[in-house]
């Protein structure tokens, strides 16, 4: 069987790959991408073309590697998953739900970015095929947030279940990942904005997904890495 | 957590394949237009005509069914708990079911998020929106086979069920089974647009529909009553019981 200390330090792996996550996919899904804020949804065929030429060579590059660090949300959510079962302990239906909560959301941010370079894949892509196959990536990246939305609602109420002498997410950790998964909710309404904030480019509906899970995902990870480590001090 | 605190969460999970069947039948059936769905053998522009007249009515009712689709994993999740107990040691029925659950879940949530890039646009041209929604009909239906293997393995597992007080009345779990095998014509949908095992037709929607809602509803249902039921056992101090004679939670 696998030593304690080995076994712990995957853990840590595991636990640190959320602020990995974080940091790979704002640079490469954020920046190279072009979605800090994502192209607007009003765009003609023809105007969405020419930001595509504009732009197509980054945007390649950012989504290919979105989609090569996308993966940073497995092993975060299956640390997770080992941190919850123990709090949950026997019949650990929430954490189940937030398991798969965190598989469908992994599909998301691995493979809705192959979308994309599908997108900028072919410079002569007819232009109502290119805003069909961007339209399709956005909206399977946000409208199916409810996932996420669970992974995020069943940590933070399993956070606040934690009845041990020291649980391992103080209480406001456990909030901002309920808040999060909450925020999510009005990207329900993108699909009937093309512009205004609740399009998903708009002051709503793209600061809900990148602002709060931002600061979801780096809190749980830091407490978690944290955890870890002093578990690792005390194997020593 | 205490065990009262899990077993109403294992309520709500159970019951969540009842509400699943009522909402995803209200949103993508009813306002999605898909009681049955349009026919494959309509043309491009007769497509691009039914998604204009009813487009807001399907907007809503596929970014709906996306939103209410998670349902089907909160289910799924309690199944999962509920066939481990059951099955004990080396779950390995239990978790190729959660895997086939899980991958109905992508098809029930992300499905909808595809029809809804269809509807969005009004003026996108027919033969881009009848590939589209044909993509879409035809991943929503032929893979069926996750779905086949939760439903048959949980039936299997509930056949097996040793507790002094079954968690499913046998013919619960031999419906389930049945489910799982009356999707295994669809394999044939892509090789016809009109007939019964079109994505519209007979087998392929009225019957595949029909054994898959009663299926949820019925051992959504019958995991709700035993979540019930513990949680009164507990409540009552009384004794613990275990799904297959052994004291668990």
């Amino acid at each position: 069987m696998m030593s304690d200390r080995t076994s712990l330090k995957w853990q840590w792996v595991a636990s640190a790959s959320g602020i990995g996550f974080v940091f790979f996919y704002t640079i490469f899904f954020g920046y190279y991408g072009h979605n800090l804020p994502p192209v607007s949804a009003a765009l003609s065929a023809d105007d969405l073309a020419a930001f595509y030429h504009a732009n197509g060579s980054a945007i390649l590059f950012g989504q290919t590697m979105a989609a090569f660090f996308g993966i940073l949300w497995v092993p975060w959510t299956a640390q997770l998953t080992v941190v919850m079962l123990r709090i949950e302990g026997k019949s650990p239906v929430l954490t189940w739900i937030q398991l798969i909560g965190g598989i469908l959301t992994a599909w998301v941010v691995v493979f809705c970015p192959s979308i994309w370079v599908t997108c900028a894949y072919r410079t002569d892509i007819d232009p109502n095929s290119l805003r069909a196959l961007n339209d399709l990536g956005y909206l399977m990246f946000n409208i199916t947030y409810m996932g996420t939305t669970l992974q995020a609602v069943a940590a933070g109420v399993v956070g606040l279940a934690d009845r041990s002498e020291h649980p391992l997410f103080p209480r406001w950790v456990s909030w901002v990942a309920i808040l999060a998964g909450i925020s999510f909710i009005p990207i329900t309404l993108d699909p009937f904005f093309k512009s205004g904030p609740w399009s998903w480019n708009g002051t709503m509906n793209f600061w809900a997904w990148f602002g709060t899970y931002f600061a979801w995902i780096v809190t749980m990870s830091w407490c978690m890495s944290a955890d870890v480590w002093r578990k690792l001090k005390a194997a020593a | 957590m205490t065990d009262k605190a899990s077993l109403k969460w294992q309520w709500a999970a159970g019951f969540s394949g009842v509400a699943f069947a009522v909402l995803y039948g209200i949103f993508w059936g009813y306002f999605g237009h898909n009681i049955p769905p349009a026919s494959p053998a309509l043309s491009p522009a007769a497509l691009a005509a039914f998604y204009i007249q009813y487009h807001g009515s399907i907007l809503f009712g596929e970014s709906m069914g996306a939103f209410v689709g998670i349902l089907y994993g909160t289910w799924s999740a309690q199944m999962a708990l509920v066939m481990w107990r059951i099955e004990g040691a080396n779950p390995i029925l239990t978790i190729s079911a959660l895997i086939g659950g899980i991958l109905t879940t992508w098809v029930v949530v992300f499905c909808p998020a595809l029809w809804a890039a269809a509807a969005y646009r009004t003026d996108i041209d027919p033969n881009t929106l009848r590939t589209l929604n044909d993509c879409t009909f035809i991943l929503f239906n032929i893979t069926y086979m996750g779905t086949t293997v939760q439903a048959i393995l949980a039936g299997i597992v509930g056949l097996l069920d040793k507790g002094a007080r079954k968690v499913f009345p046998a013919w619960v779990s031999w419906w389930a089974i049945l489910t799982g095998l009356s999707f295994i014509p669809i394999t044939a949908m892509p090789f016809y647009t009109s007939g019964p095992v079109a994505w519209n037709g007979a087998i392929t929607f009225w019957i595949g529909f029909t054994t898959f809602f009663v299926w949820m509803i019925t051992m959504g249902w019958y995991m709700a009553v035993e979540a019930s039921y513990r949680l009164k056992q507990r409540e009552a101090g009384g004794a613990r019981y275990g799904a297959s004679g052994k004291v668990a939670a």
